[in-house]
């Protein structure tokens, strides 16, 4: 198959019979439904840019599977010059949608689970490399989204996952069968579970022997028997259930999507298992595909910054605030916050080196630095944007009110909109809809149902920020350091 | 004469790239093709429309007879057509 458009790539979501729940309910027709599609529009336009020539550069790869044309995000990336270009590919959908576009976790997988696979059959002569290779074809030729899934639900944070009370907490094997083993458990916080045409599962931490159940890797539809979804709510999510949304949800096109992704007693057949209680590659496989997805945040945030930055910038514009200095020195700092990101972004990639599978990982001390940036400077660039906006970002009137006929019995007889309209105008030149649409797109942004992807997401997502520093002080080489200083301090010991 | 257009990937372009084509294009009106370049199919003149300075793209595989002409900035549309023009002419003389 060649490469889908975005209405194919909908329209192959139909023909799956995957199982959302949404408000206690079974959603049957979870495609058009108003709180989720924004989320599958914006990964349909993943599959749209690689058919524009505007685009197409830095959206589509050749393979080294196949020698065939793949979108990017189905690819093994081949150079550093790859590396560079997934980041510039994220930041261009961050500009597009301001939102997260959910099908960088396959593509981390696919890279992370292409190099370990490889590194566990050399040590075990397990077969689980040539699996991928097989799984990950059929993914290119056939141009699927994979929700690439690691974090467990995890119980109680101070124990392992076999010291668990309920022993489900952490995705794990229950059953070994001659043709495919049986899985139990959950995946949470997944991001574009439900768009997903597949799930390519990895474990969440680093095992021991006593938690070799738990080592586990497999793909598998996302309409697989006894697999179902439990979607995750975001600020302000009914608002897009709400008539006249447009204005009000801020961002109507586009959004993000999490869920709860449940597998009770799941099977998997042997040709589609990566990794099977060898439990010491399972840290192995955290390690690269954190240290690939904390690469991704140089990107991706990095464009949702620029639409941010943006948005401030022209709501300055429309208070006619544009001209006082400290507005433009936020407008500074802003963007020398967002393009630190796509600094750190860049540096990780351009410092990137051959795996032993041949496919190129990240420089992980410059990959944890990026990501622990960005678990703080989006922070910082929202409150430049909600201080540059103003109060109105979260006090204004619905949609309704401007546009009610309805009029207040005063004196003056005007109606509600006329009333909302004659007070929120700012620069009389503007018209007062134009305001209204930008404060709530900054709303979306900041603290409604994008603020998932743009805040928490930048702390918790690719892992929490004590996640980088462990890593940090792994990967940062103080002995080097201290000798650098005994040498130049002139210490001889 | 075909002119191969290629576009950088976009990633944080500086001016609209697809309106700077268009302005060429009517620039140029019915005295040069268009058609967006395909790798490995040879085109008389490479135009070559990147996002900003820094001009990316490898251009390895977009073979061009006459050359490649690049754009990076919008203020600078008028001179690359002045230079497609001298390509365009110069062609012309030869043939």
């Amino acid at each position: 198959m060649a490469l889908m458009t975005g209405s194919e790539y909908i329209e192959s979501l139909r023909k799956l019979n995957t199982k959302v729940y949404l408000f206690g309910e079974k959603i049957d027709n979870w495609v058009d439904h108003p709180m989720i599609r924004p989320s599958i529009n914006c990964v349909a336009i993943t599959y749209d840019l690689a058919h524009d020539p505007e685009y197409s550069d830095l959206m589509t790869a050749t393979s080294n599977l196949t020698g065939k044309k793949v979108n990017r995000f189905a690819h093994l990336h081949q150079s550093a010059e790859d590396l560079r270009n997934k980041v510039k590919m994220q930041r261009l959908l961050g500009q597009k949608t301001a939102s997260c576009f959910q099908r960088c976790v396959g593509m981390d997988a696919f890279n992370a689970v292409y190099s370990t696979t490889y590194e566990t059959d050399e040590k075990y002569g397990t077969h689980y490399h040539e699996n991928f290779k097989k799984y990950l074809t059929y993914v290119q030729e056939n141009d699927l989204t994979v929700d690439g899934a690691m974090t467990d639900p995890k119980g109680d944070r101070g124990l392992a996952p076999s010291k668990q009370t309920d022993p489900d907490l952490f995705l794990r094997i229950v059953e070994k069968r001659a043709d495919g083993i049986v899985v139990r458990g959950a995946k949470a916080h997944q991001t574009g579970s439900i768009n997903s045409h597949e799930h390519l599962i990895m474990p969440t931490i680093a095992m021991t022997e006593a938690d070799k159940s738990y080592a586990v890797s497999f793909a598998c539809p996302s309409d697989a028997e006894g697999l179902f979804m439990i979607y995750g709510r975001q600020s302000c999510d009914t608002r897009k259930m709400e008539e006249l949304a447009d204005i009000d949800v801020g961002n109507k096109q586009f959004g993000g999507q999490e869920a709860l992704v449940v597998f009770d007693n799941v099977f998997i057949p042997n040709d589609r298992i990566f990794l099977c209680e060898e439990w010491d590659f399972a840290g192995m496989l955290v390690e690269r595909f954190a240290g690939y997805h904390r690469q991704s945040y140089g990107g991706c945030k990095v464009g949702v910054g620029d639409a941010l930055i943006g948005a401030a910038a022209l709501i300055a514009d429309y208070n006619g605030a544009q001209k006082a200095s400290h507005v433009k020195d936020k407008l500074i700092e802003m963007t020398h916050l967002n393009e630190t990101l796509y600094c750190c972004g860049i540096a990780c990639s351009a410092e990137g080196y051959p795996t032993k599978a041949g496919n190129y990982q990240i420089d992980l001390l410059l990959a944890n630095v990026c990501k622990q940036n960005v678990t703080r400077f989006p922070y910082e660039i929202v409150r430049l944007a909600e201080d540059i906006a103003g109060g109105l970002v979260v006090t204004m009137p619905s949609a309704q009110d401007f546009r009610s006929s309805e009029k207040v019995p005063t004196e003056s007889g005007l109606t509600v909109g006329e009333w909302c309209n004659k007070f929120f105008q700012g620069v009389a030149s503007v018209p007062t809809e134009n305001r209204q649409r930008l404060m709530r797109f900054i709303e979306n942004l900041c603290l409604g149902a994008s603020a998932v992807g743009y805040r928490t997401e930048s702390m918790h997502g690719a892992g929490s920020p004590q996640a980088q520093r462990i890593m940090i002080a792994r990967q940062g080489n103080i002995e080097g350091k201290k000798a650098l200083a005994k040498k130049l301090a002139g210490i001889k010991d | 004469m075909l002119c191969g257009v290629k576009f950088c990937g976009g990633c944080n372009p500086r001016y609209e790239r697809g309106k700077a084509l268009a302005a060429i294009k009517e620039r140029f009106g019915e005295n040069l093709r268009f058609a967006y370049a395909e790798e490995g199919v040879r085109c008389d003149l490479l135009l070559y429309i990147a996002g900003c300075v820094n001009r990316c793209t490898a251009l390895d595989a977009y073979p061009a007879g006459e050359g490649v002409v690049s754009l990076w900035d919008e203020e600078s549309i008028g001179e690359v057509c002045a230079r497609m023009d001298a390509i365009l002419r110069q062609a012309s003389r030869d043939f």
